[in-house]
């Protein structure tokens, strides 16, 4: 149960990333443990979409019984379509970088542009590091719009254009 | 004024707000003269009358307005065409999407915004502040006084007074009624009680896009039809505003807004407003992206709308929304049910590209107004907005420049939504020509007939743009594509989203001959099953194929990259 083959999958008491990711390193705190991959998914099966959440551990000691909350459990499978939030090498993504240095670097392993591919010495716009690519089943994957000669901007970025002081 | 209700040249007269009170307002003199009373009586009973033939497009479903007393193997009467042809239709530029100081993210007067929008030749506008707790409560009543001053001091312009509506469980939408006794009254409840953001503050839905708020958007739109039914108001109009910006306004719930208010609910926004917004920092621009579509899917959008290798629904398409731009689209796959669903361009101008004026300091929550803009004397070049009329227009063919009359050629789709000043004026006429039918034919928004096996022909006569635009440059139309598909009724699946068989029929190459005018004609031969068609032309300048370009983030020049939509026209077939 606590090998990192493991995944684990949850619905979080605050589904923002931040607060999602706040929550689970702080019940992981010196557990030895920490979540390396993080991933967001949308239940549409009720009345309501519901945001749930999974996510796969480090090596390391046995959890303690609870630690990660009433709802969590572990799945036999990785779940795909998840949104990304956290991914090996997400933590130090600088604002631009090359397609190929992305792929080197991070384990993202495509990065996909919308109308036309996007070649290995082509520039990914990320703002301020920010990356939320998606998994599927057969990898995982960053789609990039068109931003200029050469440039690609990940189709979600970290502060879109809010409208009305950002209750529109 | 609106004397000549009625007369087949009223659409010369385009002046007849040049002296006298301010027609319409409730603060003209007039309105408490029981004469007056009697004769607006008269009139609004005139205006019902000419929008009975004008609106049965509105209000008709699809072949329904065809024969509907025929039964098996014996002809119904001959179906009554919408909107007929009679040439010479006066448009008036306007814009349903503007905000002011009194919304928290903007800034400027009503008097500028008016005065802004009569400068680059606009006949009407509409004020559309957000809607929220503070604007119901606090903005209205100082909005209401400084639309009917602008009124008074803009005497040509039209000033309707609007709100831009949280449409509850989606986007915003634009939502105005012309001036009236009870006008204020109308848009104050209606706020209160349907707004989405103050359903949200009371607690009734958990959030204003959340999905628990479509029901109440469909009993908004019934309250407002209801206003009118009883007299209340001539007219009410609601257009979705920015629709595809976050994915939330799903097929089904623009299938129930159409059709629990057709009369009401009419349209929405083929172009957003916030075209200065993609041009880039290195040309002294906010280098975002064009109309602020930046956003991506969130746990509200509609699935169905994910971005793809070959797609972004979240993104313009040459300055439009995808759902218009996209030939087979969400748009077509609404026409396509024989319904009209009728497209408009606006500006949405908050703060404008290059403007030297921030907000002013006033507290929003607990006033409803940003208060005075302060002049920082330097252009902010993080702005994202044109002025109205700078670069987006909404021509409108109405009967005469009054509030209603205007209101009614929005709501029969003699619409042309048009960026830059690409064209001037657009003439459509869609008769039958061989075989039994209508031969005077109908125009933009019109429902006309031919027997089956007939032809169908189109004229088109599109007046060029006869001088530049705000940019300075005169633009040149380099293509116009005419787009048909097979009207196939009712969808049974209301969150269809495509017409695959919808597709362009002929592109027309306009770069020659030169002159003021460009005559275009089509025949579609041998009619055998009712279809739509519809016009969009381009300066030909980003295209892939006949298409438009998915506009680049921080790299869209708005003036190189024009485009006109025009509304469709239903031919039935008989």
């Amino acid at each position: 149960m606590t090998s990192s083959d493991h995944w684990w999958v949850g619905v979080p008491a605050q589904a923002a990333d931040a607060h999602l990711l706040a929550d689970l390193d702080a019940a992981l705190a010196g557990s030895g443990r920490r979540a390396v991959w993080v991933q967001t998914h949308v239940d549409r099966s009720g009345p309501a979409p519901v945001v749930t959440a999974s996510w796969q551990l480090d090596d390391g000691p046995a959890l303690p019984a609870g630690l990660l909350g009433d709802t969590a459990r572990p799945v036999d499978e990785v779940p795909v379509d998840g949104r990304v939030v956290r991914f090996p090498g997400s933590d130090a993504v600088p604002a631009r970088i090359t397609v190929a240095q992305l792929l080197a670097t991070t384990a993202v392993d495509r990065v996909v542009g919308i109308g036309a591919p996007a070649s290995p010495e082509d520039v990914v716009d990320t703002v301020d590091g920010y990356l939320r690519p998606v998994r599927h089943p057969d990898g995982v994957e960053l789609l990039v719009d068109p931003a200029g000669p050469g440039t690609w901007r990940p189709v979600e970025i970290s502060s879109p254009h809010e409208c009305c002081g950002g209750h529109g | 004024m609106g004397h000549d209700h009625g007369h087949p040249h009223d659409h010369e007269h385009d002046h007849q707000h040049d002296h006298g009170p301010v027609e319409g307002s409730w603060r003209d003199e007039r309105a408490d003269d029981p004469l007056s009373v009697s004769r607006r009586q008269f009139l609004t009973r005139a205006a019902l009358v000419a929008g009975a033939t004008a609106g049965a497009g509105v209000l008709g479903t699809g072949l329904a307005a065809a024969a509907p007393g025929g039964g098996p193997g014996r002809p119904g009467p001959r179906p009554q065409p919408v909107n007929p042809w009679s040439g010479g239709a006066r448009f008036y530029a306007g814009d349903h999407h503007i905000h002011t100081q009194f919304s928290p993210d903007a800034q400027y007067t009503v008097e500028t915004q008016v005065a802004k929008g009569r400068e680059y030749g606009l006949s009407w506008v509409v004020i559309t502040d957000h809607g929220s707790v503070a604007h119901q409560k606090f903005s209205i009543d100082q909005v209401t006084p400084n639309i009917e001053a602008s009124r008074t001091a803009y005497r040509d312009m039209l000033v309707f007074q609007g709100l831009e509506w949280n449409i509850p469980g989606a986007e915003h939408a634009t939502l105005f009624l012309p001036p009236g006794r009870n006008t204020v009254d109308i848009l104050r409840a209606f706020e209160l009680a349907y707004d989405g953001s103050v359903l949200a503050a009371s607690g009734v839905i958990p959030g204003a896009n959340a999905v628990q708020g479509e029901p109440y958007a469909v009993q908004a739109l019934q309250y407002l039809d209801q206003q009118v039914r009883s007299g209340r108001t001539d007219i009410a109009l609601m257009f979705a505003n920015h629709p595809s910006r976050q994915g939330i306004d799903s097929p089904h719930e623009l299938r129930a807004w159409r059709d629990a208010a057709p009369a009401v609910a009419v349209g929405m926004e083929g172009a957003p407003g916030h075209q200065a917004a993609g041009i880039p920092t290195a040309a002294g621009g906010p280098g975002s992206a064009r109309g602020y579509y930046d956003r991506s899917p969130n746990p509200n959008s509609f699935p169905g709308y994910a971005p793809t290798a070959t797609e972004n629904p979240y993104r313009t398409y040459g300055g439009f929304d995808w759902m218009t731009a996209k030939v087979g689209g969400v748009w077509d796959s609404l026409l396509a049910e024989g319904k009209p669903w009728w497209v408009t361009s606006t500006s949405d101008s908050h703060q404008v590209w290059r403007d030297t004026r921030i907000p002013g300091t006033q507290d929003y929550a607990t006033t409803g107004s940003r208060g005075a803009p302060v002049d920082t004397g330097s252009p902010i070049t993080t702005y994202g907005d044109f002025w109205p009329g700078q670069y987006s227009s909404t021509l409108v063919a109405a009967r005469a420049k009054n509030y209603v009359d205007v209101m009614r050629g929005l709501q029969s789709g003699q619409v042309v939504a048009v960026h830059g000043r690409l064209i001037d004026g657009l003439d459509v006429r869609v008769r039958a020509t061989r075989g039994d039918g209508d031969a005077r034919g109908v125009t933009l928004g019109g429902r006309t007939f031919v027997a089956r096996g007939g032809d169908i022909r189109v004229d088109i006569t599109i007046d060029r743009a006869a001088g530049p635009n705000s940019s300075g440059q005169v633009p040149q139309l380099a293509k116009v594509d005419l787009i048909s598909g097979p009207v196939t009724g009712p969808v049974a699946d209301r969150d269809t989203l495509s017409a695959p068989q919808t597709r362009v029929v002929q592109t027309f190459d306009t770069t020659r001959p030169a002159g003021r005018q460009v005559r275009l004609q089509y025949t579609f031969r041998d009619v055998q099953q009712s279809f739509y068609l519809r016009l969009r032309g381009s300066d030909g300048k980003q295209l892939v194929g006949v298409d438009p370009t998915m506009d680049a983030i921080g790299n869209e020049d708005p003036f190189a990259d024009l485009w006109f939509y025009a509304n469709p026209v239903f031919v039935d077939v008989v």
